[in-house]
């Protein structure tokens, strides 16, 4: 054991994987500052250049976009009150409110801290609960595994934006587009309508280029040149006047205001660690309970709403605190539970490590490793978070007539570069226009992917159980874990219905 | 995982040291022209193809007079790869690698632009040899077990492999001709899942190619009971082979390098000496040796169109055989 550790973290600390993080965390805080860019996006179209790089460098970047992202989002909201990432929605409320009251340094920091101690929380979590699950892994045969997939993709729908209807049906898209190509288990090809480039099904990479990087920058893109402009000058106009007379020795966050946040940040790092494990939940759930519970406990929830660095703390540390967690059930199970986790299975195959069970035991060290790295980026984001704050608030006034193309070109070379397939490039195209369109009814776009990565596993898994059943049905609820699994699907629905309600 | 890939790069780096030195000699061999050769593989990047045509290319370039790229295509199921070498000029810098799945089972099972002979094998790298596994502790422990289990209780028993009709598939099928044993077949994502499946006590049997399993075996977490093959397998050699315990049922599954057929026949057999020139070096054999690619017994063109014609006999025969049932 001490071995595995002094070789992980000897891979871990390579100069050039430190180099990387370093790197991944810039680019993360970076785009996750701009809105309409996220650190998943840069993910997925960095996914192509993953396979020649090692992959302790490959998780370095990866895990240091990742994080930098989650935390970039906030400066955006802060600043602005555009939220820079989805998860950085429930940051805005107070976030903005305190900026505009004049305390933008306070709340940043804030804002970070509570990230990092949140991030931190969870990659812990992670490290000592993923290797005794992946032992249990092993128990699941076809039956629980289609309970598991069952479960997750009922959560998934269900829990996406509070849409429950919208949430399923983009679902089941996603699963619809993951069936076309080879049936799994006779090897018929079905659903190709004839075209030949489609008998091995849509590649993963360009249908998740198309729905996170081009439908999001071309419709957020629009809609900032349409409608958000104006408000930015506005915002601008309006800082401009609050700098005058701002004085920043007047906004250092205290040691005694650090501390009134802490038990806000400690709610948030529990709340986001729990929904950050389960599969489909995401970052925006996560944030918005913990902001509500951190009310509830609060000594003066009066101020939330109002620019309450309370607020600030639980929202920020309740989005970050699913970074670690998230990643559980693709380690122990290799079902990604988030559309991160999904672009890090991708990476992990293409890197040569199938997710699940045999995950660790195969890749000990290189895991072991990314442990290492995974705490070690909390580190760099606090110390880089810190020094590129005064820049960076400034950010979100790059104009999206740059963004656009440098992403367009970006995901077409990045596409065909990756399977040096052109059907790849049309899968790319009619992914980010059926994004675009689903955008514009107001779907949410996450449990189209997350349906289409866990599509064929299900499927598989049914027909699978199926055929060991001898095509009876009462297999599927012969096993106490799979009886498990449809129970809990269904509590865990009840309890988050009645908690929207009840916030309603 | 961090060691293959110090050996990919090795590849990689050898294979540019070759190109430069392919430059230099490339007057010698004036019928190829300096144009670079591109070998094309249906298949994902990383795997063991992978490593196996970034071999050839790192040392078989001095020899064929010029650079030789690895393109991998795995669209549409490998087909996209093919079509690819298909649609190419005829002149022999476009050449396919790849086993008999892709060019002969789904080329007799799907819609293709193409005949199973519109593929000319020029190079017999290596046979990959599909063996039979249990978990350890598992009742059937040899073939006989097996056999006589399945002829006791039919369908009782599950056997996981991984695409069906694939190699580590067909070989089952022969077996079920040859003895009239039924097992409920199992089609599982590959290897991998096959193995978690027998560890973790879900099915009875597996069929994968060695050296995925080599260190279950060793580790004493599985028994790997027979192997379809006319001899043992180098990484697993206490294994018995089937036609060994008495049955005589042999599919090993030949890796081939092939050219369309509308390259002239002159072009197909320059091509087939350089590339087998390339794998004879101490270099080749050496990075063949560390990556468990196989490459010591490479043979030539007569071979991998004799090899080529017999995996397609046997393929025809147990297509037909599945399509009576």
């Amino acid at each position: 054991m001490l071995d595995l550790i002094i070789q992980a973290s000897q891979l871990a600390f390579h100069p050039y994987v430190l180099m990387y993080v370093f790197l991944g965390v810039l680019l993360g805080i970076t785009l996750g500052a701009i809105p309409g860019l996220s650190g998943d996006m840069a993910i997925a179209l960095l996914l192509p250049f993953v396979f020649f790089l090692e992959p302790a460098m490959a998780m370095g970047l990866l895990v240091g976009i990742y994080k930098g992202g989650l935390f970039g989002g906030s400066i955006s909201a802060i600043s602005f009150g555009v939220p820079g990432t989805p998860g950085a929605a429930a940051t805005s409320i107070d976030g903005y409110q305190a900026k505009l009251k004049g305390k933008p340094s306070k709340a940043l920091h804030t804002a970070l801290y509570s990230s990092v101690i949140g991030d931190t929380t969870s990659d812990l979590v992670l490290i000592f609960i993923a290797v005794p699950l992946a032992a249990i892994a092993l128990t699941f045969g076809p039956i629980e595994f289609f309970a598991l997939y069952a479960f997750s993709l009922i959560l998934i729908a269900a829990l996406s934006q509070g849409m429950v209807a919208k949430g399923l049906a983009v679902a089941a898209i996603g699963i619809l587009l993951a069936m076309i190509g080879r049936d799994p288990i006779t090897g018929a090809v079905r659903l190709t309508f004839g075209i030949p480039g489609l008998a091995g099904g849509l590649s993963l990479i360009p249908v998740l280029i198309g729905i996170f990087a081009i439908s999001e920058v071309v419709f957020q893109g629009a809609k900032l040149w349409r409608r958000k402009v104006d408000k930015l000058m506005d915002d601008v106009a309006e800082q401009a006047s609050l700098l005058q007379g701002y004085d920043i020795s007047k906004d250092q966050l205290t040691w005694a205001e650090f501390k009134s946040t802490l038990k806000a940040t400690y709610i948030g790092a529990a709340v986001g660690t729990f929904i950050g494990a389960l599969p489909g939940a995401g970052q925006s759930l996560a944030a918005f309970m913990s902001y509500g519970l951190a009310q509830r406990f609060s000594k003066r929830p009066e101020e939330f709403g109002k620019g309450s660095l309370e607020g600030i703390a639980s929202a920020e540390s309740g989005n970050s605190a699913t970074a670690g967690s998230t990643f559980i059930p693709l380690f122990a199970f290799g079902i990604p539970g988030s559309a991160t986790a999904a672009l890090f299975g991708a990476a992990f195959i293409l890197m040569g490590m199938t997710p699940g069970p045999s995950l660790l035991s195969d890749n000990t060290e290189i895991i072991y490793a990314l442990f290492f790295t995974l705490i070690f980026a909390n580190l760099v984001n606090l110390v880089l978070g810190k020094l590129l704050l005064p820049y960076y608030s400034r950010i979100a006034m790059i104009q999206p007539g740059y963004m656009i193309p440098a992403v367009f070109i970006l995901a077409i070379v990045g596409t065909y570069a990756a399977n040096n397939s052109t059907m790849d490039v049309w899968v790319l195209l009619f992914a980010g226009l059926l994004g675009i369109t689903l955008k514009l009814l107001s779907f949410p776009l996450a449990p189209l992917v997350l349906g289409f990565i866990i599509g064929p596993g299900a499927e598989r898994a049914l027909r699978q159980s199926m055929i060991m059943g001898g095509g009876d049905w009462w297999v599927l609820v012969k096993s106490p874990i799979a009886i498990g699994f449809y129970i809990a699907a269904f509590a865990l629905i009840l309890l988050f219905t009645l908690a929207l309600r009840a916030k309603k | 995982m961090h060691i293959k890939r110090a050996k990919i790069a090795t590849a990689v780096s050898a294979a540019f040291l070759t190109c430069a030195a392919g430059f230099a000699t490339a007057d010698n061999t004036p019928s190829l022209g300096n144009d670079p050769i591109r070998i094309v593989m249906p298949y994902g990047a990383g795997g063991s193809t992978d490593i196996t045509a970034r071999i050839i290319a790192a040392n078989a370039a001095e020899h064929c007079g010029t650079r030789i790229d690895v393109v991998s295509m795995p669209g549409a199921g490998g087909m996209e790869g093919l079509q690819f070498v298909a649609d190419a000029e005829p002149n022999g810098h476009t050449i396919l690698m790849a086993d008999y799945s892709a060019t002969i089972t789904q080329t007799l099972t799907e819609e293709t632009d193409w005949e199973v002979e519109d593929w000319a094998p020029i190079v017999h790298l290596t046979d990959w040899k599909p063996t039979v596994y249990v978990k350890a502790d598992h009742e059937i422990q040899s073939i006989e077990e097996w056999v006589a289990l399945a002829e006791a209780e039919p369908n009782s028993l599950v056997f996981g492999h991984a695409d069906p009709l694939s190699l580590v598939h067909l070989p089952l099928v022969l077996l079920e001709m040859e003895t009239g044993i039924q097992n409920v077949h199992l089609p599982t994502t590959g290897g991998g899942e096959t193995r978690t499946m027998i560890l973790g006590g879900h099915i009875d049997l597996g069929m994968t190619l060695p050296p995925s399993i080599v260190s279950n075996v060793n580790s004493g977490e599985v028994t790997a009971i027979g192997v379809f093959a006319d001899e043992r397998s180098d990484v697993l050699p206490d294994v018995p082979t089937f036609k060994e315990a008495g049955y005589d049922v042999s599919f090993e599954a030949p890796l081939l390098v092939y050219t369309y057929s509308s390259v002239p026949e002159s072009i197909q057999q320059e091509l087939s000496e350089c590339i087998m020139k390339g794998l004879e070096s101490d270099t080749a054999q050496t990075m063949s040796t560390q990556a468990s690619a196989g490459l010591n017994n490479v043979q030539g063109l007569e071979s991998a169109q004799a090899i080529y014609r017999d995996t397609t006999v046997r393929v025809k025969e147990v297509l037909a055989a599945i399509n009576e049932e």
